[in-house]
């Protein structure tokens, strides 16, 4: 397999349902080897998106494709796409060691397979079991052992921590990043960034069925610019000094003794108190607060024209 | 597509359900055949005396009148299981042309029903063979067309099957699905057939020409010939599985 096999590309996607535009001319791609974070709050379309690119609903407009082709089109799917879409598609009375025995039989894989993936999510206990006595958290671990008994280059999986105790989502993401350590490229949609922030490289974010933003997660975080917290006995002089040196007023918020400004390198403000013989008690660079860029990308009237432009990954 | 029908038999027996209708359906087989070798004797039975060779011809479709809705319901609930529990998208995700996977379905449970025909078709014999012997009534299992009536039980029983499993396609769901399938058998189609004036019509219905096609002769009811029978049966399965195909094809997995 070439790097090319594991491209997303989806180019002008829709689908109505009814009278409501689940997806609506969406275009974004998704390069292999990498971790891609699909975002959006609840009903963005996420799900719908990704059931059309695996050939599961009938797009009323657009194309999507995994490495050139249409899922419906691969040879042997399993073998280059695993996919979660929902964490409780389970025959109850099955046990969990059936349901992967029954899609390898399917695959044709061989039999020891589903006890190797078993393993390779923690269930090789409960493996014996029938589902219909698996917690939530036992049944993500299934649908993911489903995905993987293909060994696929490409993992798509849909909102895989929804339900998972802290731990659980700890452990999700050790598994997702060693996963793509081994050179998969993983699509995970969440509609919490904060769940998946630490583990994807890009991200993708849509609100109502249109991309509002695509490239590294880095480059989210400096839509915001960094942020600088700084505690002085004269907030005033300290305020005046930054607005001559040319920050706009309304990147300085003040609490008591304590300014917070965006858009500046904390060693500027350093500088720039020393300069100005400024006490600073207190200097700090904060992390920049990318749920609230999420936030700000995901609801409507708080959109800038700055934020909803789509580059490039 | 030999992978994929072996994933559906690995399916089909990780649960218990095909045992219990199949012991169900050779329950039922016992019944019937004992009631009517019972009740030969009856003038009011509305079958010809067993030694005739359309009396034992009735007898012997005894095991694919049990077997057929019971088939039908098993076939019916696989497919619609898929939906109710949502594995149709685990499937189709390892299988995204849905035509194979209702293919494999077809065969599967066509294979099934041949499986079925047979253990209740071993039914009759094990009690008719020592029943009518005791009652001095010849029996030759080679002879009186029975051959043709076995043959036409496994093919009528093979076809409710292949009718489950398109029915199961068409609707999805299950509980309508199983409901719907044994209102028509056990109520609409016994109130239509019991309408003498209908009678040239009714005779077109599965059940009837199931009934042709197993080679059952009743005295207040007339059937197709045998070979009629077998052709407007699987007139219904093609149609019912052509639409099922179709339309799993183009409806939506959400
Ligand atoms: N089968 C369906 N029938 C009707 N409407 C649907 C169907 N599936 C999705 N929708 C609608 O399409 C829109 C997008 O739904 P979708 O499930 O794709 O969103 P999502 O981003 O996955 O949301 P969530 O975060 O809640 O999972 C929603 O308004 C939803 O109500
Ligand atoms: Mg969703």
């Amino acid at each position: 397999m070439t790097d090319q096999d594991g491209r997303i590309v989806v180019s002008g996607l829709a689908k109505t349902f009814g009278t409501v535009k689940a997806v609506d001319g969406l275009t974004f791609t998704v390069e292999p080897g990498s971790i891609t974070g699909f975002l959006g709050p609840n009903g963005a379309g996420k799900t719908t998106t990704l059931r059309m690119l695996l050939g599961l609903v009938r797009p009323d407009a657009g194309t999507a494709t995994i490495g050139g082709r249409a899922y419906t089109d691969l040879p042997a799917p399993s073998d280059r796409v695993g996919a979660v879409l929902e964490a409780t598609a389970f025959h109850p009375a099955r046990t969990g060691r059936a349901h992967l025995r029954i899609y390898s039989t399917i695959n044709g894989y061989p039999g020891t397979r589903a006890d190797e993936v078993l393993e390779l999510v923690g269930l090789s206990g409960a493996g014996r079991r029938a589902v219909r006595g698996y917690s939530l958290g036992m049944r993500q671990r299934l649908a993911l052992a489903t995905a993987l008994l293909g060994d696929p280059k490409v993992l798509v999986l849909d909102e895989p921590a929804n339900g998972l105790d802290p731990e659980g989502i700890a452990w999700m993401r050790r598994l997702l990043r060693d996963l793509a350590a081994q050179g998969r490229a993983v699509l995970v949609s969440s509609h919490v960034l904060s769940e998946v922030q630490q583990l994807v490289d890009h991200v993708v974010i849509i609100n109502r069925g249109r991309c509002v933003r695509q490239g590294p997660l880095t480059a989210l975080a400096d839509l915001h610019g960094p942020v600088v917290s700084v505690r002085t006995p004269d907030p005033d002089r300290l305020q005046t000094a930054l607005i001559r040196i040319g920050v706009d007023e309304d990147r300085i918020t003040r609490t008591g003794d304590q300014l917070r400004v965006t858009g500046i390198q904390a060693d500027d403000v350093g500088q720039l108190a020393f300069a100005e013989q400024i006490p600073v008690l207190w200097l700090a660079a904060e992390q920049s607060d990318l749920e609230q860029v999420f936030f700000a990308l995901t609801t409507d009237n708080g959109q800038q024209p700055a934020l909803t432009a789509t580059t490039g990954a | 597509m030999r992978r994929l029908i072996a994933g559906e038999f690995h399916k089909l027996l990780a649960t218990r359900l095909w045992l219990w209708l199949l012991l169900g359906s050779m329950a039922i087989t016992a019944l019937y055949t004992s009631l009517q070798i019972a009740f030969s004797d009856d003038p009011d039975t509305w079958t010809l005396p067993l030694s005739t060779a359309d009396g034992q011809q009735t007898l012997f479709a005894a095991a694919a009148s049990a077997a057929s809705p019971l088939v039908a319901v098993l076939a019916a609930i696989g497919i619609t299981a898929e939906y109710r529990h949502r594995t149709a998208t685990t499937t189709f995700l390892a299988t995204p042309h849905r035509g194979r996977v209702i293919a494999a379905k077809l065969i599967t449970y066509g294979l099934v029903g041949i499986g079925y025909a047979l253990a209740c078709i071993a039914v009759v014999t094990a009690i008719a063979v020592p029943w009518l012997s005791a009652k001095n009534v010849d029996l030759s299992l080679a002879g009186n067309g029975l051959p043709a009536t076995m043959a036409g039980g496994i093919a009528a029983v093979t076809l409710y099957a292949l009718i489950g499993v398109g029915l199961g396609a068409l609707l999805r769901e299950q509980v309508a699905t199983v409901v719907g399938l044994l209102i028509y058998l056990f109520v609409i189609e016994a109130i239509l057939t019991n309408i003498p004036a209908l009678d040239a019509w009714t005779r077109y219905l599965p059940g009837p020409a199931d009934n042709a096609l197993t080679g059952i002769t009743l005295t207040n009811q007339q059937f197709l010939q045998p070979w009629q029978g077998g052709l407007v049966l699987t007139t219904y399965c093609v149609l019912i599985a052509a639409a099922g195909t179709y339309l799993a094809n183009r409806r939506d997995v959400t």
